[in-house]
This record gives C-alpha cells, structure tokens and sequence, in this order.
C-alpha cells in the first residue's frame, strides 16, 4: 500500500516536472526567459568566482607544461605589445591630428564671436565639451547563445556591481577602442573613425552578469550614420535608425530618398546631440531600394553575426560630469 | 532534510562547474550523473523534484532546440527507479521483468539520460530521410557528441553506485529510500 502510494506521488511529481520541461521548451522560444536566466546566471555566479580564484597558479604546474606555457604566453606578449605599440603610434597621429582640429575650431569660433558678440553662447558649448565623457570596461563572456548558428545573447561576467545599466553599447575586443585598420590613409582635416565593432547594447544587467541583446536582434535599434570612404578621407552621411531583423541583416531606416546612398557605405553610430562622441562600427550597406514613402530601405550586414569567438568585450560608457558648483 | 540540502548544494555545484569550464567539461558529463544519483539515491518525489529542477535550471541556462532530459528523465525514473514491494521468493524473482544487476542501474540510467541529452544537440538542418545521412550526418555527429561526455559520465556513475552501496551497508540512508536487494 505504501509502495503504491509512493509510486503514485512519483508519478504526479514526474508528470508536472515533465511539463514544466515542456512549458520551458516553449517559453524559450518566446524568448520569455530573458530575465530569469540573468537571475540564474547570478545565483551562479559566487560559485564561478571561487573557482576563478582557486584556479591553479602557474608555479605549480609541472615544468615542461610551465616551459610550453611560457612560450605561448611570450609570443602572446610580443603580439600584444606590437599591437599595442601600434596603437600607440595611431593614437599620437591621431591626438595631433585633433589637437590640431580643436585649435582651428577655437579659432573660428573666436572669429564668429567677435563678429556676433555672443560670448555667453560660445563659452557654454565649450563648457559641454567636459560635461560628457566616455570610458569602457572590459567584461569576460560567460557564454554565447544556445543554439548554434542562432545568434541569440551573450551574457558577460560585469554587472550592476560594476556600474553597468541597461542600454550601455557593448563593443568587441580587450583592447583600446581604435580603427579597424584604416588610419594610415586618414588625411589632414578628416574625421576619424575610432569607434570599435558594435557587439550589441545592455538588454539587463544583473547583480554580476549582464546580458547582452546583439545588433541583430529583432527589438534592438539605435541611431546609426552613412559614413562613405573616398580618396579624399571619410564623409558622413545621413542619420537613420539601424535594426536588428533576426535573420542576421540589420535594417537601416529613417534615411530620406533625397540623400546620397550606396552599396560598400559603411554605417557608424550618431553623434549624440552635437558632442564629440567615440564613433562605433556596425557594419556594410549591402542593399539599398526606394521604398513608396520617400525612404530609402538599406540592409546592412553587420560587421559581428557571429558571438561564438568572442571572448571578451568591452562596454562602453557615457558619464555626465557635473559641472562644479 | 540533510539530504536534501547535500543534494541541492551538489546539484548548484556541478551547474558552478559546468558552467564556468565550458572548454575542460562537456555538457552535462557532471550534471547528468548528479542528477540521475538524486534520482536513485530519495527514489521518492522529492528526488524527483530537486533533480527535475536542476534539470529545469539547466535548461534555461544553456537551451537546446528542446529540453528533452528535463521532459523524459523524470518519467524515465519511475519507470526505473520507483519503489517496488521486496520479492519473498525466488520464483517471484524469476517473473520480475528487469533482471538489471543493481550495480549497473545508474550507469545505464546514465547513458540512457547522455543519449537522450545529446539527440537534439545534433543539427537537423539537412535532415533527410537516406541511410547515407544517418550514417554519415547523423552518427559521426551524434557520436562525436556525445563519447566526451560518456567518457566522464559513465565512470562517475559508477563511482556514485560505490558510494551508494557503501552507505547502505553503513546505515547512512532511509531504509525506504533503499533498492530492495532481494
């Protein structure tokens, strides 16, 4: 008797387990699961931090192991200080470049106050110069979407603990936020993409893990500009808005049949109401048709449709300073 | 209640570790022997419920196509591991239809749950219906796929039936939690 009523209870729990299985499989799909694998991901997170503290140090492990790893990570080294070496490099051609443009700017602006005698205007616009300022951090993946080839989250191990919030642009790479390798045919007066590949934005950010929506998710949209390379250096375009379209292209919109549109255009991010933001890559105008509404319809095929090799991004964030009292 | 808590702590364990070594562990090499253990070790409801669950929190954090271990193992435990009445004679012995020897339940229980997991990681994109896609496509696929798992999950199992029988001799389990040694 008591075995049957066991059995029984077995049964019912094994019956409701089942569904509940069954009701996950479907809510998966709905992509309804958002938020609570976020929570899950941070229930596991103190157990992920013990183990990244306790892995084993590089003293203890065995000396021809110790000799082999030695090697990778000295050539990983050289690479990354070449790298970084010419990073430097750009990056003084292109302060130069900009000290060089802030001090032309000034001087117009001199010019243009002393023949409108707006002095309180000017002095203001450069004060909101400072009032904007943008760092990143960087944040290891966890892991990538479930489903292979489906381009679908990404969630990072950095969260609200680290001053994360939602809608922060999330860029790939561990290193300096620069060109994706075009800077040496940059011309004097250009302006210069320095933006990184735009990965995606904060979709929620947990206590220690954030997830990650990805340009080519069907909700995300952000302001996005044609920026077109000639031999004259780079010149942007219109501004629209770029959205994901869950089939791996991006969709560029809002752009008025009367500007100029081509296939090979690239697409960046706006500048954000007239300050002097990082510009970020999306990716390559492939398709571009008039639509019935004055509009032009632009595919873009995003630079990143793959998350698998990432491994470590970084985000970028845009801090309002104050301006002392 | 203690093994309860043993078990859940087990259970976040073996997903802490799954989960952050992706590169050393396939998945659900830990996982699936935990769980079916939970199974065999309270064959009660409660069993059913904390490894039904672990399952369900594995299928959120990492999904497939669908969560087919969480949906079959659970049934699959009852059928396997429920509490029968204690067999009196040898004839009785005789009629019973599983005739498993108790040590090779859970790593079979094992296997079955790592084929089961690992039939819908397999890409379906080219499905069809010849012999040469399920002998070429499908096998080399589905081998590949799941051979790193059994190879950890299957002796894991087989340490955990060791266990589980050394803490029936000691004692260290409910005497109605017990498989029924004839």
């Amino acid at each position: 008797m008591h075995h049957e009523q066991s059995r029984t209870r077995m049964w019912v729990t094994a019956v409701c387990m089942s569904l509940a299985g069954v009701a996950i499989g479907f809510a998966d799909r709905a992509g309804t699961l958002t938020s609570s694998r976020t929570i899950l991901q941070d229930l596991m997170s103190p157990g992920r931090i013990l183990l990244l503290s306790i892995r084993q140090p590089a003293s203890l492990q065995s000396p021809a192991e110790n000799a082999s790893t030695q090697t990778v990570d000295s050539q990983v080294l050289l690479a990354e200080l070449r790298t970084s070496e010419q990073q430097r490099r750009q990056l003084i051609i292109e302060n130069a470049r900009l000290s060089h443009q802030l001090k032309t700017e000034f001087s117009h602006q001199k010019v243009i106050r002393s023949l409108t005698g707006d002095v309180d205007m000017a002095d203001g616009a450069s004060e909101l110069l400072e009032l904007v300022r943008q760092d990143s951090l960087s944040a290891r993946v966890i892991r990538h979407g479930g489903l292979d080839g489906r381009l679908r989250d990404l969630m990072i191990d950095a969260g609200s603990n680290a001053g994360i919030t939602r809608s922060e642009i999330v860029v790939d790479g561990p290193g300096l936020l620069v060109e994706k390798g075009h800077h040496q045919h940059v011309a004097a007066g250009d302006r210069v993409l320095t933006g990184a590949v735009v990965v995606g934005r904060i979709a929620q950010a947990g206590r220690w893990v954030s997830l990650v929506q990805p340009v080519t998710d069907s909700e995300f949209k952000s302001r996005a500009q044609i920026m077109r390379r000639t031999d004259d250096g780079a010149f942007y375009g219109a501004e629209g808005f770029i959205e994901g379209t869950e089939s791996g292209i991006c969709r560029m919109t809002g752009v008025p049949y009367t500007e100029s549109v081509a296939v090979g255009d690239h697409v960046v991010t706006a500048e954000v109401d007239g300050t002097e933001s990082l510009r970020l890559y999306f990716g390559q105008i492939t398709e571009a048709r008039f639509l019935n509404g004055g509009q032009w319809e632009i595919e873009v095929k995003p630079e990143i449709t793959e998350l698998t090799p990432l491994t470590e991004v970084r985000i970028i964030r845009t801090k309002i300073q104050e301006p002392a009292p | 209640m203690k093994s309860i808590v043993v078990a859940v702590g087990l259970i976040w364990m073996v997903l802490v570790l799954e989960i952050s070594w992706p590169e050393h562990l396939p998945g659900g090499c830990l996982l699936l022997p935990v769980v079916c253990g939970t199974f065999f070790w309270f064959r009660s409801a409660t069993g059913i419920l904390i490894a039904g669950a672990g399952l369900l929190i594995d299928a959120i954090l990492r999904p497939t196509t669908v969560p087919l271990s969480a949906v079959l193992l659970p049934i699959l435990s009852v059928l396997l591991c429920s509490p029968r009445p204690v067999i009196s004679s040898y004839a009785q012995l005789l009629r019973r239809w599983k005739l498993i020897p108790m040590a090779l339940e859970l790593p079979l229980f094992v296997a079955i749950a790592v084929c089961v997991d690992n039939l819908l990681r397999v890409s379906f994109h080219d499905f069809s219906f010849t012999y040469e896609w399920y002998s070429n496509r499908f096998g080399a696929s589905f081998w590949s796929s799941l051979s790193p798992v059994l190879i950890i999950a299957v002796p894991v199992s087989g340490l955990t039936t060791l266990l589980f029988r050394t803490a029936d001799e000691l004692g260290l389990r409910r005497l109605n939690s017990r498989p029924s040694y004839f």
